[in-house]
């Protein structure tokens, strides 16, 4: 992760090369769609600010002649001559800040989840995304649109699988479970949710 | 979408990471005896280190302008979460007559109308984002249940961004569209599918 571009250049790829524009379009999706951290940042900046202003207000207005003592500085020296170095408090406070900073850490280098599922584009400039909801309503409705079909129970978004459960009032739902997955292959064929899924179906039958 | 700030974001998150996780290893090494017992038998201020400022006149105006660095750098940091991307207006160039200004409430309001035609789409936001030389289009576009996603997506990627480019007079306009289903409702008597 080297780039903080929040400039995207529009990436030079022929539109012949349709692979090379689709990895270029999924890349630039992924980025479009991801966090921008603000939560995290917010907080961290005005521990930061808060942190700053305490130290120089009393450093500043010490050396001026009139102290605040905001914080008493006479006892944070005798605790921090009278603790040793292996001192179950020492060890807590590094601990705690160790942790800390790998919550920071975690926060600024994970890629951060997005909510939306980028579709395929042929035009490296277009980046499109559906949400998780839109995508399961569009499979239930490929699924439903199979005749025979009395109800999609159920349909489930996974990242590299689609899994659909339908119900039929036919006895035999062998046949439906294969018309169903080609309906519904052909409608993530057409909409491309990246990455590619596969589909699975399960129809019930509600004969007895 | 408006990425204003997601770089710097990462950049602070990293290095303010990287500064504590630092500081909090070694203080937690050196009580672990990283660096023998006798290391870690000393009291965290010692007489020497105690003494240091005392012999050293520049260490408090040192500590103090680094702290109201911090402050600075902080404050600058929790400004740039209110900015934004978003762009007023396109400067269009013309053959040799100079430029146009057109605002980019047109243009957004011309594609936001466009989309809104369309079945089933209930809300349409745009927003042209980024600087006047490399300005981007960012689109959230909320349609119901009826609406047929693919005719939607085919429509906004084939007709209404074509449209969009040619007002603005370039053959790419990066753009981002967000598609969200929202219920409508009118639901349809279809698919039951529990959230």
């Amino acid at each position: 992760m080297t780039t903080h571009a929040g400039q995207r250049r529009p990436a030079r790829t022929s539109p012949a090369q349709a692979p090379t524009v689709d990895r270029t379009a999924r890349r630039a999706a992924r980025r479009a769609f991801r966090p921008r951290r603000r939560l995290p940042a917010l907080l961290v900046s005005s521990l930061l600010i808060a942190a700053g202003v305490i130290v120089a207000a009393e450093v500043i207005s010490t050396l001026v002649g009139s102290p605040l003592r905001l914080v008493d500085y006479g006892r944070a020296v005798s605790w921090l001559t009278g603790t040793s170095w292996n001192d179950p408090a020492t060890r807590a406070a590094a601990a705690v800040i160790s942790l800390l900073g790998l919550a920071c850490l975690l926060a600024g280098l994970r890629p951060g989840h997005t909510s939306l599922i980028p579709l395929r584009s042929d035009d490296p400039h277009l980046v499109m995304g559906v949400t998780e909801r839109g995508l399961r309503r569009a499979v239930a409705a490929a699924a439903a649109d199979v005749e025979m079909i009395t109800s999609v129970r159920r349909v489930k978004v996974r990242r590299h699988r689609v899994i659909v459960e339908a119900e039929t009032a036919l006895r035999d739902p062998g046949g439906l479970t294969r018309q169903v997955g080609a309906a519904v292959t052909r409608r993530l064929e057409e909409l491309g949710p990246r990455p590619r899924r596969a589909v699975s179906v399960r129809v019930r039958s509600t004969e007895g | 979408m408006d990425r204003s700030g997601a770089g710097l974001n990462r950049f602070g998150l990293t290095l303010v990471g990287l500064l504590l996780l630092a500081g909090g290893g070694l203080a937690l090494a050196r009580s672990l005896g990283a660096w023998g017992t006798r290391a870690a038998d000393r009291p965290l201020l010692s007489a020497g280190l105690r003494g240091f400022p005392d012999g050293h006149p520049w260490f408090w105006p040192a500590v103090a302008a680094g702290a109201v660095t911090v402050t600075l750098l902080g404050l600058t940091w929790l400004f740039a979460q209110g900015r934004s991307e978003k762009l007023t207006g396109l400067s269009l160039e013309q053959d040799g007559s100079g430029v146009t200004k057109v605002s980019a409430a047109a243009l957004t309001s011309a594609i936001e109308k466009e989309v809104e035609g369309l079945p089933g789409v209930e809300k349409t936001r745009a927003r042209l984002l980024g600087s006047r030389k490399h300005p981007r289009l960012a689109m959230t576009v909320s349609y119901a249940a009826g609406a047929d996603l693919q005719a939607l997506r085919s429509h906004i990627a084939g007709f209404a961004l074509v449209g969009l480019r040619t007002a603005v007079d370039r053959d790419s306009l990066p753009a981002v569209v967000k598609l969200r289903l929202v219920d409508s409702s009118d639901r349809l008597p279809e698919p039951r599918t529990p959230e």
